[in-house]
């Protein structure tokens, strides 16, 4: 097992590959994230990015490799210490229906070891504190991921692995939201990995960029001015260029789905 | 930790409605039949019910509910769970999965063991306020004395809880099967009738390497027909082949459990 090297990183990840029977989804992807640092993971639709944070979640098991947190693999389904110092939100938050929101947070609190107080001051936080009360199964998608803001920050984690937490809100929700990330995790000094398909939400909350494709890193790029965020958004063209040229190649489908023959 | 997993299954249940359906129709259905059997004056010597009869009569009905019960409540315990997302919620806290089946298992069989109880003394005092308990005696032979019939109960019920326990294992691998709890349901539900009446037309040598979904049953029948407790050579193979498909099924159980990818 190799040990962490620099004693800035608080993720690293070594070869994480993941297979699901043929279908190569991670081609032993390498990267870290240092401490107070907030790594923007892009990528299009089942490039792996969800594969990989479920990987470091211990949701599922990897094909191959390892990560360190803090120095420490975590790794395996019988590794969960790492938890105490890692937070997430992985997809749309999930929690009981027919549990409040509160109710729900006490549930999470008290397995992760934090007590009602520090379960209230999460609330508060998130701006959910009059609305706790509510069955979480009436929560609206904003709540949803407030309150799942609220788990990933409520032991307070050295390090929180974000899953597309504006998935599905509104402009003011998304704005909302991306103030409360950055809030918590550059007031709180942590370090985050922050999945998106979305590079205004990247180029707004990151420090860096790594970008996924067909399960391997084809970027690591820094995000310290405009003109990053445009060069991450230049290789997303080409990307998309590339996949479009074939399909310009093919020929049209007529009316009823018979293919036209090309005119030769 | 497992205590903490534990407390959280019944308040994750027990703010359900449903299982206090279960519960109610458990407890309540063999009410009905005790008291009709208790009041319908009797017609001749043969009509008559005795303390012990009427008491084996409630706790027959019972059991045959509680068994489906068991299943129904074992089958949600993890597929409810995959199906709503919380099984990622639960796992990315630091809970380990051995400790999150062992308190599903503890929850479940806590939750029959008290069922059965509750049966057990509000069947009695039914019995006390009805017919009344006295010695069971056949053909003027007293069979066993008002005061050593509740030994006999006490073997009865203990043996009956340890039979149980396969019930709830069986019921909570196959919850791990499935990502809807309604089909976990309809497939504990179905293979619990299917295997019950397959094992009511086996011989006894047969009988006891198969499951023992009739034997509670069996047991509470035995003192409701007016005959002692007796512990017979059959029985000790059927409780040794119980706890060995109960250690089996829980063997399947957690190694299922810990290879399983949480993609839901």
């Amino acid at each position: 097992m190799r040990a962490v090297a620099d004693s800035g990183e608080i993720l690293r990840v070594e070869g994480l590959s993941k297979r699901f029977g043929k279908f190569e989804a991670l081609r032993s992807i390498s990267f870290c994230v240092r401490r107070g640092e907030t790594v923007g993971f892009l990528g299009r639709n089942g490039a792996g990015k969800s594969t990989t944070i479920k990987i470091l979640c211990n949701l599922i098991r990897p094909s191959g490799g390892q990560a360190w947190l803090e120095g420490e693999p975590i790794l395996g389904v019988h590794a969960v210490s790492h938890h105490r110092v890692l937070g997430a939100i992985v997809e749309t938050p999930c929690f009981y229906p027919h549990l409040t929101g509160r109710k729900n947070l006490a549930l999470v609190g008290r397995l992760a070891g934090v007590g009602g107080d520090r379960v209230e001051a999460m609330l508060a936080e998130v701006g959910l504190a009059e609305r706790a009360g509510v069955p979480f199964g009436q929560f609206s998608l904003g709540m949803k991921q407030r309150l799942g803001l609220a788990a990933a920050f409520l032991h307070a984690p050295r390090l929180v692995i974000l899953d597309e937490p504006t998935n599905g809100l509104d402009p003011v929700g998304q704005r909302q939201i991306r103030e409360l990330i950055r809030a918590l995790t550059r007031e709180q000094g942590v370090g985050a990995l922050l999945c998106s398909h979305l590079l205004d939400e990247v180029a707004e909350l990151c420090d860096r960029a790594l970008v996924l494709e067909q399960g391997q890193i084809i970027m690591d790029h820094p995000l310290a001015a405009q003109g990053d965020i445009d060069a991450v958004a230049a290789r997303f063209e080409a990307l998309a260029e590339a996949d479009a040229a074939p399909i310009a190649a093919t020929p049209p489908r007529a009316a009823g789905g018979a293919r036209e023959e090309p005119a030769v | 930790m497992i205590g903490e997993l534990w407390r959280q299954e019944a308040i994750k249940l027990l703010s359900q409605k449903y299982p206090y359906l279960l519960m109610a129709v458990t407890v309540l259905l063999p009410v009905v039949r005790m008291l009709v059997l208790a009041l319908t004056p009797p017609r001749s010597s043969l009509d008559v019910v005795s303390g012990p009869q009427l008491w084996a009569e409630g706790m027959e009905w019972s059991l045959r509910v509680m068994v489906f019960v068991v299943l129904v409540v074992g089958a949600m315990a993890f597929s409810q769970e995959f199906s709503l997302g919380t099984a990622r919620t639960v796992l990315m806290l630091p809970v380990s999965r051995t400790a999150w089946l062992t308190a599903k298992l503890l929850w479940v069989a806590a939750l029959t063991w008290s069922l059965l109880l509750a049966c057990c003394a509000l069947y009695a005092a039914i019995v006390a306020a009805t017919v009344g308990w006295g010695d069971v005696a056949r053909e003027g032979l007293v069979i066993y004395a008002a005061g050593t019939f509740w030994w006999h109960i006490s073997l009865s019920i203990g043996l009956t809880a340890v039979f149980l326990l396969p019930v709830c294992a069986f019921a909570l691998v196959l919850g791990l099967h499935f990502n809807s709890s309604g089909a976990a349901v309809g497939v504990a539900v179905l293979l619990g009738i299917v295997l019950e009446s397959v094992s009511g037309l086996l011989d006894a040598g047969r009988y006891v390497f198969l499951f023992h979904l009739h034997r509670p049953v069996a047991l509470v029948g035995k003192l409701g027909r007016g005959l002692p407790f007796t512990w017979e050579t059959e029985l000790t193979l059927g409780l040794a082949t119980t706890l060995t498909w109960f250690a089996l099924l829980m063997l399947w159980g957690w190694v299922r459990l810990v290879r399983m990818d949480i993609t839901t």
